[in-house]
């Protein structure tokens, strides 16, 4: 009988090594291809990457799986990936500007803009908004500067984190204005905003969502934003550009692969991104949800694009000092 | 008008028929859980979270926190029929509970402890529906200092409260604020404490570390012996409906454990054990008869039960309004939260009221729900109780194992919560508490960038946190309890750790 | 209880002193008064430090050898040990293999060996649990859409 016992559990086993695969071969893609968020589920990145996954699936015919790898501020996921084969299967979306500013906040030691392979951006937003409370007396950006002027270091920002893009755009927009004011981190943009709410600083720097939520609900003002033109969401909103002070405007989600993928699946790859892009569903999510731009760019634009964020980055760096 | 507002909007989401679906499945597992000794709530709710990504926000947090409140009412099972607590608040419940049970009383012992609940919860939830929007308001006028001082107090308090000698609570909770130091600093931006390690560059995360110190450690004590059948209470249960004297007797210790257990739910590290504790201290006080407990008295079953699920109830209000975590499974919401995309704070009742009072809706039809569950479906229960240990282990392991792993899919939180498993595991062998360490984990850099947070804002006067009064109040009552170890006895209490000592005995 | 919490004491100690170090060397202060990154881990090291010491003075001074009463075996069996290692053995080995033989085979081998090493079952009972548990857990995680790690057998 213990024979026959340890025939069933042979016989198990090799039930279990059934499921072999039929990968390995055929053009591409014939694999499931695998988006890597360097951020844990619930955020913008997570959000576009699954909204992507049935538009691409149906544009490349093969299934795309979202995975997040979150931590090391982006280092994991982008490491992970920059070290998996170049085969197309695994690619990553990211904010470019956070590489960028993470780069020069020394969490990367080498530039992963430049050391993965461009395959295109999917969405695009205005970087940063500075905002008051509703009740506050500064109506304009003028009005805060003029304040700040008069009592230099006593008004008091809040934004959602030490580093990162949303501290450089608050050195970038005080030093640009001349004024000094001090600068309180928070732990992501909602504390942050919340102590905007209960009187506690003065103003804030945040997000573009964040900011038209609380601006449609009346509790906020936003003085001034980081964008290309005047944003539709919130169109009476001037640019740090009209203003006269010269920041980085949008910012934009980039997908990259491996370094060392061939052109041909590259192309292929940026082919499918530009047809999923079309879809209405995901126009509408980006569009009404999370008030970004569901703005294509192709391999080469999306690698100007970066460059042009690192050089303004490094010029920011440079004169800081 | 506004409470009948959030009555109705709360109970129109509750009965969406997908939430109550997942309020179902919540209050299931939790009792599950809850019945099986060896994995309490903030590990079931750890490692059931990836599972719920695909869910929304409000029907995956409804779930979960069915599975929290739901192992209270499966840990009052285990203590009736076993003598063995299925989680910490449960231990109060073995005293009466079992003797009862031996007596052939487990049914009324059973039906008052459920029945109880369910009336501590509605009364929780009641005070809930009115405090919660007020609090909320309130929390919109603590700023850094107010943070400082409420934090501090907490933790104190969390120490202060905690089971075993207080040198060593202290002494955890230490090492849980190092723990909390581990990572990225938010106000320079910089490593802490990394060895460059990128994983840890953000931090431990608190899943692994939960699943580890209350899941696998458990299981790792129950593994070094050799696995005998538990003795079960065999008998059929039966009268499970309490008589009327029961009932007499009852009445008093479920109207004052309903309160009771409010409060202390609303004080960090109050909830759950302390809350039982402190019902059946009191009971005993008020009682003619205080000799009659421990010798199964229904009186010392009701109390307790009732209160501890009131005070399970009443920690949601301080996390959803806060963010302030008063016990380990709240401080594994955070988290929870978090990873679905949701800020708690003053804001959320208003920016997401769907959720806030979804959940409270979800609350108390999952009480009726686990009403039913546990006492006409008591034999199905009592039969997993039989299920061998040798077939059980595996698969706690195994859903600890793929729970671990994709929060992050990441194969170093396996072995994160690998080492965290052996630590809590020695923590048990050398008599250390792990649930200060959670806490203060969890709290530590919540108080470090609210203190920083200050002294940006002051310009480096700690006299900021006399000056407003809130944060004064605070930062004096932990000083209070800090300098007077005897202040809860002035009280009428004696310290839970001199009273676990003593029943052990 | 002496030697434990001599043993539990001194690693703390150990602990505390490495924390408060690293704590000053990240620098205690930042300009204007404000705390710096150090000043949180020195200030809860030298905690860590005290309290620890509070623990192991009186366990020095305790007379007991740890023969008297209140004292518990270490490890109540003889093969405590090795059932504890086996299954952080298991543990680890889980975690290791997981993304070289993908969800199914891993989940199928640990199952395997926690049936058979530990508390040893029949072949049978181990055969049908472990295959049941891995093909119905699989089906879910599918169902759920749970991205399940790939081996390199493809599966």
């Amino acid at each position: 009988m213990k024979k026959f016992q340890a025939l069933i559990f042979v016989f198990c086993l090799v039930v279990s090594f059934a499921f072999i695969p039929w990968a390995f071969s055929g053009d591409f893609p014939s694999r499931p291809i695998k988006i890597v968020v360097n951020y844990s589920p619930g955020g913008a990145h997570d959000i576009v990457a699954r909204a992507l996954q049935a538009p691409l699936a149906e544009a490349l015919k093969t299934t795309v799986i979202v995975e997040n790898v979150p931590g090391g501020s982006t280092k994991i996921g982008t490491t992970s990936v920059r070290k998996s084969d170049p085969d197309g299967y695994t690619l990553v979306i990211q904010a470019v500007s956070a590489w960028v500013n993470y780069y020069y906040g020394k969490v990367y030691d080498y530039k992963p803009w430049v050391e993965l392979t461009p395959i295109a951006s999917v969405v695009a937003f205005p970087s940063w908004v500075i905002e008051v409370q509703a009740e506050s007396p500064f109506k304009t950006w003028q009005d805060l500067v003029k304040e700040a002027k008069k009592r230099p270091g006593e008004l008091t920002c809040s934004g959602p984190s030490a580093s990162g893009a949303l501290a450089y755009g608050y050195k970038v927009a005080t030093k640009a204005a001349g004024i000094k004011t001090r600068y309180v981190p928070f732990k992501g943009n909602k504390p942050a905003q919340t102590a905007l709410l209960g009187g506690h600083v003065d103003f804030s720097i945040t997000g573009t969502q964040n900011s038209v939520h609380m601006m449609q609900a009346g509790k906020t003002r936003a003085l001034a934003i980081s964008s290309n033109g005047r944003y539709w969401a919130i169109p009476d909103v001037p640019t740090f550009t009209e203003l006269g002070l010269s920041a980085p405007n949008n910012g934009f989600l980039g997908i990259y692969a491996p370094d060392g993928l061939s052109k041909d699946i590259a192309a292929v790859l940026t082919k499918g991104f530009e047809k999923a892009l079309k879809d209405p569903d995901y126009v509408d999510l980006v569009k009404n949800r999370y008030f970004m731009a569901p703005e294509y760019m192709n391999a080469m634009e999306l690698n100007k694009a970066a460059l042009a964020v690192d050089a303004m980055m490094e010029k920011i760096k440079a004169s800081s000092k | 008008m506004e409470f009948m507002n959030h009555i109705s909007l709360a109970f129109s989401i509750a009965f969406d028929p997908m939430n109550l679906l997942f309020c179902f499945v919540g209050v299931f597992i939790g009792t599950f859980i809850g019945v099986l000794p060896g994995l309490g709530p903030a590990a079931s709710i750890s490692l059931l979270l990836p599972v719920t990504f695909s869910l929304a926000p409000v029907q995956a947090i409804i779930m979960l926190a069915g599975i929290y409140y739901g192992a209270y009412y499966g840990g009052s099972t285990t203590s009736i029929l076993m003598n063995v607590p299925g989680e910490a608040a449960a231990i109060v419940t073995c005293l009466d509970g079992y003797e009862m049970a031996k007596k052939g009383r487990a049914g009324p012992a059973l039906g008052i402890a459920a029945m109880g609940s369910f009336i501590g919860a509605t009364i929780s939830l009641i005070l809930m529906i009115f405090l919660a929007p007020l609090l909320a308001e309130v929390a919109l006028k603590f700023g850094p200092p107010e943070y400082v001082g409420l934090i501090f107090f907490g933790m104190v308090m969390v120490t202060y409260l905690s089971k075993g000698s207080m040198v060593k609570a202290l002494l955890t909770a230490s090492v849980g604020i190092l723990l909390g130091c581990i990572g990225m600093d938010i106000v320079t931006g910089r490593e802490r404490f990394t060895l460059g390690i990128d994983t840890i560059a953000g931090g431990i995360s608190i899943i692994p570390m939960v699943m580890g110190l209350f899941g696998i450690s458990e299981v790792f004590l129950n593994l070094e012996k050799s696995i005998k059948a538990a003795g079960v209470l065999t008998e059929k249960v039966k009268n499970i409906l309490p008589t009327k004297q029961d009932w007499k007797d009852s009445a008093g210790p479920i109207v004052r454990g309903s309160f009771l257990g409010f409060l202390l739910g609303l004080i960090p590290g109050g909830g759950g054990f302390l809350s039982s504790f402190a019902s059946y201290a009191m009971e005993k006080r008020v009682a003619k008869h205080p000799a009659r407990f421990g010798t199964g008295d229904i009186r010392g079953v009701a109390g307790p039960e009732t209160a501890n699920n009131a005070g399970a109830q009443s920690a949601f209000i301080p996390l959803l309004t806060m963010g302030i975590p008063c016990n380990v499974v709240m401080a594994v919401f955070i988290g929870a939260l978090m990873l679905h995309g949701v800020t708690i704070g003053p804001m959320l009742i208003l920016e997401d009221p769907e959720l806030f009072w979804g959940v409270i809706g979800s609350m108390y039809i999952g009480n009726a729900m686990l009403l039913i569950l546990n006492l006409p479906l008591i034999g199905m229960w009592i039969k997993l109780l039989k299920v061998p240990y040798p077939l059980l282990f595996p698969l706690i392991f195994l859903f600890c194992l793929i729970g671990a792993y994709f929060v992050g899919n990441n194969v170093l939180d396996i072995y994160t919560m690998i080492l965290f498993g052996v630590i809590g595991y020695l923590f048990k062998k050398f008599d250390y508490e792990a649930a200060p360490l959670i806490l203060a984990f969890v709290l530590a850099p919540m108080l470090e960038i609210a203190f920083r947070q200050s002294m940006i804002i002051s310009r480096g006067s700690p006299l900021i946190f006399l000056s407003r009064p809130i944060s004064a109040t605070f930062v004096i009552c932990a000083f209070g309890l800090l300098v007077s170890p005897g202040f809860l006895k002035l009280l009428g209490m004696i310290r839970p750790g001199d009273f676990v000592q003593r029943s052990e005995d | 209880m002496k030697n434990r919490d001599l043993f539990s004491s001194l690693f703390w100690l150990t602990f505390g002193i490495l924390f408060a170090s690293g704590g000053l060397q990240h620098g205690l202060m930042e300009p204007e008064g404000v705390p710096g990154r150090g000043a949180l881990p020195f200030i809860a090291g030298v905690f860590a430090i005290i309290l620890s010491l509070l623990v192991l003075i009186p366990a020095l001074k305790r007379k007991d050898k740890g023969h008297s009463e209140g004292h518990k075996v270490f490890f109540p069996e003889r093969n405590g040990l090795k059932r504890l290692l086996i299954a952080i053995g298991l543990l680890a080995f889980y975690g290791f293999f997981l993304k070289t033989l993908g969800y199914p085979l891993t989940t199928f081998l640990f199952l395997v060996g926690a049936l058979k090493l530990i508390e040893p079952q029949e072949w049978k009972t181990t055969a049908i649990f472990s295959l049941l548990t891995t093909t119905i857990s699989f089906a879910i995680f599918k169902v759920l859409h749970v991205n399940l790690p790939i081996g390199i057998l493809g599966f």
